[in-house]
C-alpha cells in the first residue's frame, strides 16, 4: 500500500505534472503565442547544429566498429603496431586469355608502382617492377640480390630472365602474377587504415591515365580489376553513401507522392517533410559537432550509419503524420484553426513525448552494444528523435497556425478513402476479435520458426549484386589471384632470439603447412619461407636444401644475410627481438557458415599439434574478425532489442501507471520483430550487420503506433466512453495506417546495388505492415478481448 | 661608395671557393694510410627498440680497402666482410658466413642496400670521388656546431652524377677550418630528406679522424649511432691483407 502511494506520486508528480504541463502549458502555448519567434528559434538552433555537418567523418574501417578488447582485435592491433598494416589493396592488370609478362605491359606496372609507391600514405608497393630478386650466382660464387625487373624498358633476355625467375618463385608469383598470367597484379601495402578512400580514390585516378597500350602494333583496351579488404573499405563508404543519397531522395519523393493523396494538401506534406529535413539535418550536424569535440572513432560515419537518416526519416514521419491527421480531425469537428491546434496538441502531447522518450531511450541502449561502433549510433540517433520531438511540438504547431487553411475544402471536410476504411476495419475487430487474434497469433508462431532459420552472414561479397565493381572483383581477385581474405598467426615467445631456433621455425612450418592444406587458403607467407629459400640459395642454389638449416647460427648467418638486403621485408614478418612473428595465408572469400568452422579447426590443430611448445599461437586477421564480428551482431541485435524491450515496458507502465498497458504496447512492438526476422529465415534473407538495424526502425516505428494506440484507448477508458476500440481504431488507425504507407517509400532501397540496403527496402514494406498491422489486428483484438480486466 | 661595394663582391667572387675546389680540399686533407679500430654500433628502430653490434674494423686508403668483424651479439660471431673498391668496375665485397664455413659474394649492384642492417647504406659506405658529383656552395658564411661550439662553415650541395645513386643530392655543413664536415643532410630520388648524419672526429696523430657517426633515416625513423673507439692508426697494413682468407679468422687485437 505504501509502495502504492509512493509509486503514484512520484509518477504523477514528476513526470506527468512537470513535464507534460510544462510542455503543454509553457512549450506549446507559447509556440502558438508567439509562431514566428519559436520558428526563428527553432531555426536558428537547427542552424547551429547543421553547421556541424561540416566536421562528420566518414570511416569504414570494419575494425573501428568492434570492442577493442577482443582477443582477435587486440592481435590484429599488436600485429599492425609490430609489424605494419596488413591490410592490402590489389589492382589487376591485363586482358583476358592474353600474356600479360610482356614489355609494354610491364612498363606501365612500372610507371603505376613508382606513381603508388612515391604517395606519402603508401607503405610499399609489390609487383614484378619493384620485387627483387635473390639468386647463386656459379659465375663468381655469389648470392645476387637485385632488382627483378632491372629497367622500364627492358630487353627480351631481361623478359626471358623475370619470367624464368617467377617459374621457378611460385609463391612469389602468385602473389604478382594471375593464375592464366594474363594479368598483373599491383599488391599496394598502406602505412595506416586511416586514408583508405584517399588511396582508392588515387589509385583510380592512376589506372584512368592508362585506358589501353600498344602490344604488337595493336591497341588493347587495359581491364582492370580492384580488390583487398583495404580497397573495400575504401571504395564501399562512397559507394554507399552515393547510392543511400539517391534513394532516401527517391523515398522521400515516394514519402510525399502517398502523404498527398492522402491529406490532398500540400502545406500539410511541406510542414510534415520540413520537419523531417531539419531533424535528419540536425541530427548528422549533431554528429560532427560530438566528433568534433570527443574525436571519438565511435561517431564515424560508417558503412552502418547509412541506416541512420531512414531510421530517423520514419520515426520523425510518425510524430508529424498523428499530428497532421488529428488536426485536419479536429478541425474538421471545430472549424477554428487556434482550438484545433490546441487541442491535437493538447491530446497528442502525451503520446509523442512517450513515443520520444521510450524510443530514444531505445536506441540509447546501443551504447551498451558490444559493437563500439554501434554505441555512437544509439546516442546519435537518440539525439535525432529528441529533436524531431522537439520540433513537433514547437515549430510544427508554430507553423500550423500561422497557414491560412482552407476549413472548407475537400481535404479537410471530408474523410479520405483510407479514413473511410480503417473505420469499417474498426467494425470487423470489435465483432470479431477472436476472428483476429487467433490467425494473427498463427502467423506469430509461423514466424518463430522461421527465426530459428535466419543465416548469418558478413561476407561483403555476397552484399554487392552481380555486376557490381566490387564483387566482381573479389571474384576476379578469388579465382585468379591470392584471394581477398587473410588469416594471421601471431607466434610468440618471452625468450629474445627464440625463432632462430630451428626447433620452433619448424613450429611455425607446421602450422604454415596446415594453413596451406586448407582448400580456402591461395597462399602463404612466413619467415620459414625466406629461411629455406636463402638456405637454399647459400648452398648453390641446390633444391636439396630448401628446408630449415639444423643450426641456430646457419639460421643466423641466413637472417643476417637477408636484412643486409635494403628491400628485405624482414620487419614485416619478424619482429626486432626475433621472438615475435606472423604466418599470413590469403583466402578466397567463403561463405560466413565456414568461417567459424574453419577457425576451430585451426584452433584444435594448434592445440593438439603444438603443445609442447613454448610458443604461443594467436589468430587474427579479417577471416577471424569476422568470425567474431558475427557474433557481436547477433549479440548487439539481441542485446539491442531485449533491452528496448524492456525500457519500453517500464517507461509505458509507469505513465500508464498500469503493467498491463506496459506490457500492451510493447506486444506489436515485439511481434512485429518476430515477424520481420522470422520472414528473413522463411525467405533465406542473411541477418547481415546492415539488416540487423531493421529491428531499430521497428522499435523506433512499432513503439509509435502501441503508445498512440494504448494512450488513445487509455484515454477514452478513463472517459468512461463506449466502443472504446473502434474509437480509438477511428481516431489513431488513419495516421498509423497513412504513417506506414508513407515510410513504405523507403522501398525505394530495393533498388540499391548493395543487397542488405536492398533488402532493408523490402523489409521495410513488411515491417510497417508488420507494425500497422500488428498494432491494428494484435493489440486491437487483444485489448478488445481482455477489456474487462484491464 | 656604390663602387666599392661593387669591387669587394666582384674580389669576393674571383677570390671565393667553388664546389669543387671545396670538396677537392676535403678530399685533400691528410689521411692515415691504414686505421684499425673497435666500434660499436647501436640501431634504434621507430619503437625505440636497440639492438647492439660490436666489430672490429680494419682499413687503408681512406677506407677504399676494408675489413670487418663481428664480434656481437653472440648469434652473429665470427661473420665478417670485406670490402675493395675498384676505380674500374663493380667493386668487390665478400661475407663470410662461418656457420656455413662459406664466402657469399654480395652484389654491388643495389648501393642502397642497407650495411648490417644499419642506417648506412652500401653508398653510404664507399668513398666519393670528387668527379663523380656536381657541386655548389649554398652558403660561405654558415654557423655550424663542432660540439657545444660554433663554428663558420660552408654549406655544400653535391649532386651525384650517377643516376643510379639513391640520392638526388647531400647538403653538408663543412668547417671552413679544417674542411672536416660535422652535418650532412641527404635526399632522395624525389628530393625530399632521407638521412640527417652527424659526425664527429677525434685528433690521433694530427689526424682528424672519426670517431662518432649519428645517421638517423627520417622516412624508415630508424637511426644508427656508430662509435669508433681504441683507434689504431698507420699499422704497416699490406695490400694482401685484405683478402677472403683473411677474414675467415677473427683478427688478434692487441
Amino acid at each position: 500500500m505504501h509502495n502504492k502511494i509512493v509509486y503514484y506520486y512520484a509518477v504523477k508528480l514528476i513526470l506527468i505534472n512537470l513535464i507534460l504541463k510544462y510542455l503543454k502549458t509553457y512549450l506549446i502555448n507559447n509556440s502558438l503565442k508567439f509562431p514566428k519567434i519559436t520558428i526563428s528559434l527553432t531555426l536558428l538552433l537547427n542552424a547551429f547544429l547543421i553547421y556541424g555537418i561540416q566536421y562528420v567523418v566518414q570511416d569504414d574501417d570494419m575494425v573501428k566498429l568492434l570492442p577493442k578488447n577482443i582477443e582477435s582485435i587486440t592481435t590484429f592491433e599488436d600485429i599492425r603496431d609490430e609489424f605494419g598494416n596488413s591490410e592490402f589493396m590489389y589492382i589487376a592488370i591485363g586482358n583476358k586469355g592474353s600474356n600479360a609478362i610482356n614489355p609494354e605491359l610491364l612498363k606501365i606496372a612500372w610507371e603505376m608502382s613508382e606513381q603508388i609507391e612515391g604517395y606519402d600514405p603508401i607503405e610499399e608497393v609489390i609487383s614484378i617492377p619493384t620485387a627483387s630478386k635473390i639468386y647463386f650466382s656459379h659465375l663468381d660464387s655469389s648470392i645476387i640480390v637485385e632488382d627483378l625487373m632491372p629497367q622500364k624498358n627492358i630487353t627480351t633476355s631481361q623478359l626471358d630472365s623475370i619470367v624464368q625467375y617467377l617459374n621457378n618463385n611460385i609463391e612469389l608469383k602468385k602473389n604478382i602474377v594471375s593464375k592464366n598470367e594474363d594479368y598483373l597484379n599491383i599488391v599496394i601495402r598502406p602505412k595506416g587504415n586511416d586514408r583508405y578512400a584517399d588511396i582508392t580514390y588515387f589509385i583510380h585516378n592512376i589506372t584512368d591515365k592508362y585506358p589501353n597500350y600498344t602490344i604488337n602494333g595493336e591497341i588493347k583496351n587495359l581491364e582492370y580489376h580492384y580488390g583487398g579488404q583495404a580497397y573495400v573499405t575504401g571504395a564501399v563508404p562512397g559507394l554507399v553513401a552515393s547510392e543511400v543519397k539517391a534513394l532516401i531522395l527517391i523515398g522521400l519523393a515516394l514519402m510525399c507522392f502517398v502523404l498527398l493523396i492522402n491529406f490532398r494538401n500540400i502545406a500539410a506534406v511541406a510542414i510534415i517533410i520540413s520537419i523531417i529535413s531539419l531533424s535528419l539535418l540536425g541530427m548528422l550536424g549533431f554528429m560532427g559537432w560530438i566528433y568534433n569535440f570527443t574525436k571519438s572513432d565511435i561517431f564515424y560515419f560508417t558503412l552502418n550509419h547509412t541506416s541512420m537518416p531512414i531510421v530517423l526519416l520514419t520515426i520523425a514521419n510518425s510524430d508529424g503524420v498523428h499530428i497532421v491527421g488529428r488536426f485536419f480531425k479536429e478541425l474538421r469537428l471545430l472549424k477554428n484553426i487556434d482550438k484545433a491546434i490546441r487541442k491535437t496538441m493538447d491530446h497528442l502531447t502525451l503520446p509523442i513525448t512517450l513515443t520520444s522518450i521510450t524510443t530514444s531511450l531505445a536506441f540509447l541502449t546501443l551504447i551498451f552494444s558490444p559493437l563500439t561502433g554501434m554505441n555512437g549510433y544509439g546516442m546519435v540517433l537518440a539525439f535525432g528523435i529528441c529533436l524531431a520531438w522537439l520540433l513537433s511540438l514547437t515549430l510544427m504547431p508554430a507553423i500550423i497556425s500561422l497557414v491560412k487553411w482552407e476549413i472548407n475544402s475537400k481535404a479537410i471536410n471530408r474523410k479520405s478513402l483510407l479514413e473511410k476504411l480503417i473505420d469499417k476495419f474498426g467494425l470487423l475487430v470489435i465483432k470479431n476479435p477472436k476472428k483476429i487474434l487467433y490467425p494473427s497469433l498463427l502467423f506469430l508462431f509461423i514466424s518463430i520458426i522461421g527465426v530459428t532459420l535466419i543465416n548469418v552472414e558478413v561476407n561483403y561479397i555476397k552484399m554487392f549484386r552481380k555486376g557490381n565493381i566490387i564483387r566482381d572483383s573479389a571474384i576476379f581477385l578469388d579465382n585468379n589471384m591470392t584471394g581477398n581474405l587473410n588469416l594471421m598467426v601471431n607466434i610468440e615467445t618471452d625468450k629474445e632470439g627464440a625463432l632462430k631456433e630451428p626447433e620452433n621455425l619448424k613450429k611455425i612450418e607446421s602450422i604454415e603447412k596446415y594453413l596451406e592444406s586448407m582448400e580456402v587458403v591461395t597462399s602463404t607467407i612466413s619467415i620459414t619461407d625466406i629461411v629455406k629459400q636463402l638456405h637454399e640459395t647459400i648452398m648453390d642454389g641446390d633444391s636439396n636444401y630448401y628446408s630449415i638449416p639444423d643450426t641456430r647460427q646457419e639460421v643466423n648467418n641466413l637472417f643476417f644475410l637477408y636484412q643486409m638486403n635494403d628491400d628485405s621485408d624482414l620487419d614485416k614478418i619478424i619482429n626486432y627481438e626475433n621472438n615475435s612473428t606472423i604466418v599470413t595465408s590469403l583466402m578466397k572469400t567463403f561463405s560466413t557458415i565456414e568461417l567459424i568452422e574453419y577457425r576451430e579447426n585451426i584452433k584444435s590443430y594448434i592445440d593438439q599439434e603444438l603443445k609442447d611448445t613454448d610458443l604461443t599461437f594467436r589468430l587474427s586477421g579479417i577471416m577471424i574478425i569476422l568470425a567474431e564480428f558475427i557474433w557481436l551482431v547477433i549479440k548487439s541485435s539481441l542485446l539491442s532489442i531485449g533491452l528496448s524491450m524492456l525500457i519500453i515496458f517500464i517507461v509505458c507502465t509507469i505513465f500508464f501507471k498500469s503493467w498491463k498497458f506496459g506490457f500492451l504496447s510493447i506486444l506489436p512492438l515485439g511481434s512485429a520483430i518476430i515477424v520481420n526476422f522470422g520472414l528473413m529465415g522463411l525467405l533465406g534473407i542473411d541477418l547481415t550487420h546492415m539488416t540487423a538495424i531493421l529491428s531499430s526502425i521497428i522499435i523506433g516505428v512499432g513503439v509509435d503506433f502501441s503508445i498512440h494506440y494504448t494512450s488513445e484507448y487509455r484515454e477514452l477508458l478513463k472517459l468512461k466512453k463506449s466502443n472504446k476500440t473502434i474509437s480509438t481504431i477511428n481516431n489513431v488507425g488513419h495516421p498509423i495506417i497513412l504513417d506506414a504507407l508513407s515510410n513504405m517509400g523507403f522501398a525505394s532501397l530495393m533498388l540499391s546495388a548493395i543487397i542488405p540496403l536492398a533488402q532493408i527496402g523490402g523489409l521495410m514494406v513488411f515491417a510497417m505492415v508488420a507494425c500497422s498491422f500488428g498494432t491494428l489486428t494484435l493489440l486491437a483484438s487483444s485489448i478488445e478481448y481482455f477489456k474487462h480486466k484491464l | 661608395m656604390r663602387i666599392y661595394l661593387n669591387i669587394i663582391i666582384c674580389l669576393n667572387l674571383i677570390f671565393s671557393m667553388t664546389g669543387i675546389e671545396l670538396a677537392q680540399e676535403m678530399k685533400d686533407r691528410p689521411q692515415p694510410d691504414d686505421i684499425q679500430s673497435n666500434s660499436s654500433m647501436l640501431l634504434i628502430n621507430k619503437k625505440g627498440k636497440k639492438k647492439n653490434l660490436l666489430l672490429i674494423s680494419k682499413s687503408k686508403d681512406d677506407s677504399k680497402k676494408q675489413m670487418i668483424w663481428f664480434l656481437e651479439p653472440k648469434d652473429d660471431y665470427g661473420i665478417s666482410f670485406l670490402k675493395i673498391e675498384k676505380d674500374e668496375g663493380d667493386d668487390f665485397m665478400n661475407m663470410w658466413l662461418p656457420a656455413f664455413k662459406k664466402f657469399r659474394r654480395i652484389s654491388s649492384q643495389k648501393k642502397s642496400d642497407s650495411f648490417m642492417g644499419s642506417d648506412l647504406s652500401f653508398e653510404d659506405m664507399t668513398n666519393r670521388d670528387v668527379d663523380d658529383y656536381r657541386y655548389k656552395i649554398l652558403d660561405n658564411n654558415a654557423s655550424c656546431f663542432k660540439d657545444d661550439e660554433i663554428k663558420k662553415c660552408y654549406i655544400l650541395e653535391s649532386i651525384p652524377n650517377d643516376k643510379s645513386s639513391e640520392y638526388s643530392k647531400h647538403v653538408s655543413w663543412v668547417d671552413k677550418e679544417n674542411y672536416l664536415s660535422y652535418k650532412e643532410e641527404s635526399y632522395d630520388k624525389d628530393k625530399k630528406l632521407l638521412k640527417k648524419k652527424t659526425i664527429r672526429y677525434s685528433i690521433i696523430d694530427n689526424y682528424s679522424i672519426m670517431n662518432e657517426l649519428f645517421v638517423e633515416n627520417i622516412q624508415k625513423n630508424h637511426s644508427t649511432l656508430l662509435t669508433v673507439s681504441d683507434i689504431k692508426i698507420n699499422m704497416g697494413f699490406t695490400d694482401d691483407i685484405f683478402h677472403t682468407k683473411t677474414i675467415k679468422r677473427m683478427p688478434l687485437i692487441d
